[in-house]
């Protein structure tokens, strides 16, 4: 999928993930897979690009300060386009790592601002499992 | 006969081309008689009652979709009617918001709504219901709002506990900096003090669940509160204007 399909993909499911509701308080984050399919996908130029585009609309979309999720998510497409030089995209951990790594990214931004706590860091372990798990399915679409 | 009828049933299943005439001469030669049976009047009757039932079944389904409609119009209504009611009694100029949006991430808690600055909305006016306080606006466009909620600990409110009139700050549904020498009784109401100018006096904000003294100091009480308001359940807001 070349990079401007990505960068509507990221529109959509921003929007989507807006009006979903929240399950047990945790709530389906669609951005970290797309980050983490950017940055095992595209060169890093890109994948940082897609990432901050991601995370400003993420932060339209929400009460935080504009660009914190911007720059954490261009901070993790940096790192795992790094690590995507040294893993193999195809292994299926690697994607869900990479989304994982993607979603605890944009929550330390989120804890700079609102602070940690021991039910916020509870809440980072599923929130890192979901974006982990959500991965897979985001690839397989974003492949095909 | 039954030998025969049976080698018969058998032989026009097979595929050849006798076979297929001999289908096709049968087909042929009983259909006057299915035309007949439909001047017989009980089978033609059960056909009209097939076809009439049919039709009452298609109709029954749109009746249904209808009644789920009329219900969904009719809650809508009731939920109206009491947000509008609440709005009449309020002493301040107010403008009602149906919320269409969630905050997309996981770490903050918000709304969207669909009033926005050109309906006179600017940050830091107080959002309420019927059941009480909700949160503040945040952030405008120039036709949506975003509403921070009360639970979210950004945002703060200056409160008061309604029957012993102890002063507090709320925050993330938990009343801080309550006097430690206060006496708290679970269930007590907690209300706002007007303090800070964004918040009016009076709103309530919920109920005490339990108090705890400050960890860290052991100068403060922290009271856990129970929200007022269902927060997951919103659709229509009132924003104060003045």
């Amino acid at each position: 999928m070349n990079m401007l399909l990505v960068l509507i993909l990221t529109l959509v499911l921003a929007g989507i993930q807006a009006r979903l509701p929240a399950i047990a308080g945790l709530r389906l984050e669609f951005l970290p897979a797309l980050v983490a399919y950017s940055a095992l996908t595209f060169k890093q130029g890109r994948a940082i690009l897609c990432a901050f585009a991601a995370g400003c609309l993420q932060d339209a979309l929400s009460a935080g300060p504009f660009g914190v999720t911007a720059l954490a998510y261009a901070i993790a497409a940096w790192v795992i386009a790094g690590l995507g030089t040294v893993l193999d995209r195809n292994l299926p951990f690697v994607p869900v790592l990479a989304g994982s790594i993607a979603a605890i990214a944009g929550a330390i931004g989120a804890f700079c601002i609102i602070g940690v706590t021991g039910a916020a860091l509870l809440k980072l372990a599923g929130v890192a499992l979901i974006a982990g798990l959500i991965t897979i399915p985001v690839f397989f679409v974003a492949d095909t | 006969m039954g030998l025969l009828v049976a080698g018969w049933i058998v032989f026009i299943g097979q595929p050849t081309a006798v076979a297929t005439k001999l289908r096709m001469v049968s087909s042929q030669l009983s259909t006057p008689f299915v035309k007949l049976g439909d001047y017989i009047p009980i089978i033609k009757s059960r056909r009209d009652l097939d076809n009439q039932n049919r039709e009452l079944r298609a109709a029954n389904d749109l009746l249904r979709q209808q009644l789920r409609a009329f219900d969904a119009t009719v809650a809508e209504n009731l939920r109206l009617n009491k947000t509008f009611a609440f709005k009449e009694r309020l002493p301040y100029r107010t403008l009602g918001a149906r919320v269409i949006g969630r905050d997309a991430s996981n770490w903050y808690k918000s709304l969207q709504i669909d009033r926005g600055a050109a309906d006179g909305l600017r940050p830091d006016l107080a959002v309420l219901n019927a059941d009480g306080l909700i949160g503040k606006i945040t952030a405008v466009t120039r036709a949506e709002a975003r509403v921070l909620l009360l639970t979210d600990p950004s945002c703060k409110a200056s409160a008061l506990v309604q029957s012993s009139r102890e002063p507090g700050v709320v925050a993330g549904m938990e009343m801080t900096y309550v006097d430690r020498r206060a006496k708290i009784n679970p269930g007590e109401a907690v209300i706002t003090s007007g303090f800070g100018g964004v918040f009016p006096k009076g709103i309530f904000i919920g109920t005490i669940i339990k108090g705890r003294l400050d960890p860290q100091t052991g100068l403060y009480q922290t009271l856990e509160l129970k929200p007022a308001v269902n927060y997951r359940r919103l659709e229509e807001v009132v924003v104060i204007l003045e």
